[in-house]
């Protein structure tokens, strides 16, 4: 399995972006290159979880990361105007459900702080299942 | 005697006038603010409404005024004053293009 792992270069991915089966790595291992691993993933096997979390990450650097931060710890440069401060979605443990409840709705949709802005309206499905999945991958294990 | 006090009587009120704090409007429309530069007296106000059809949020980091007014939708208005001079780049964290740079002398 981690010899497989330079396939992805998701640096920046937590450790459970690495391919899940050693099918599905010998399968991604077989169609896409190192130099473009991203690029292939997305494109060749792009109904996989794999795909999704590096969409998911292109979604969160867009609109999150603003709150969030870049590593998902809450210190993102506006985290300063919110009290209370952005959630540490590293440390998270709400489950994915709940996740795309939030991002939809809004924390005031879910009878949370309203500094959370509700995504639903700017975001298609596609995108906030994709950035669900590179939250989960966030996480620490 | 009546004349010089109608006299004073409006001097102090133009006076007063003059003295108020303005308040304008910026509008958040097409995912974009009305105006992209505004100049203020420091006092004065900022009344951001939301006239699309979905949540937009208004917030600054600037070093004079930082603020988050939070998200909100079509139709409500929330208020900015502007208490310190200096220039205050306004944005909206639900879409990053919006920018507003407003000038408090």
């Amino acid at each position: 399995m981690r010899a497989f792992a330079w396939a992805l270069t998701l640096a920046t991915l937590a450790p459970a972006t690495v391919l899940a089966g050693e099918a599905g790595t010998a399968a991604i291992l077989k169609v896409c290159k190192k130099s473009d691993a991203e690029d292939c993933i997305v494109r060749e096997f792009k109904n996989t979880v794999e795909a999704a979390q590096i969409r998911g990450r292109s979604v969160y650097r867009a609109y999150c990361v603003l709150c969030h931060g870049e590593s998902g710890l809450g210190d993102g440069r506006a985290a300063k105007v919110h009290t209370p401060r952005p959630a540490n979605l590293v440390a998270s443990q709400v489950p994915p459900e709940y996740i795309e409840m939030i991002v939809r709705k809004g924390g005031a949709g879910v009878g949370r702080y309203a500094g959370m802005p509700p995504w639903s309206d700017q975001l298609t499905d596609e995108q906030i299942s994709d950035v669900k999945q590179f939250l989960m991958a966030l996480r620490k294990p | 005697m009546k004349r010089l006090f109608q006299i004073v009587a409006f001097g102090l009120a133009v006076s007063v006038f003059n003295a108020q704090a303005a308040e304008i409007v910026v509008s958040q429309k097409n995912k974009d603010f009305s105006q992209k530069h505004v100049k203020l007296k420091v006092g004065d106000s900022i009344a951001f409404r939301n006239d699309d059809p979905f949540f937009h949020n208004v917030f600054s980091l600037s070093d004079a005024t930082s603020f988050d007014l939070g998200s909100y939708p079509q139709g409500q208005s929330k208020t900015v004053k502007f208490t310190k001079a200096g220039t205050v780049e306004i944005e909206c964290s639900i879409h990053p293009n919006m920018k507003l740079v407003v000038e408090v002398q």
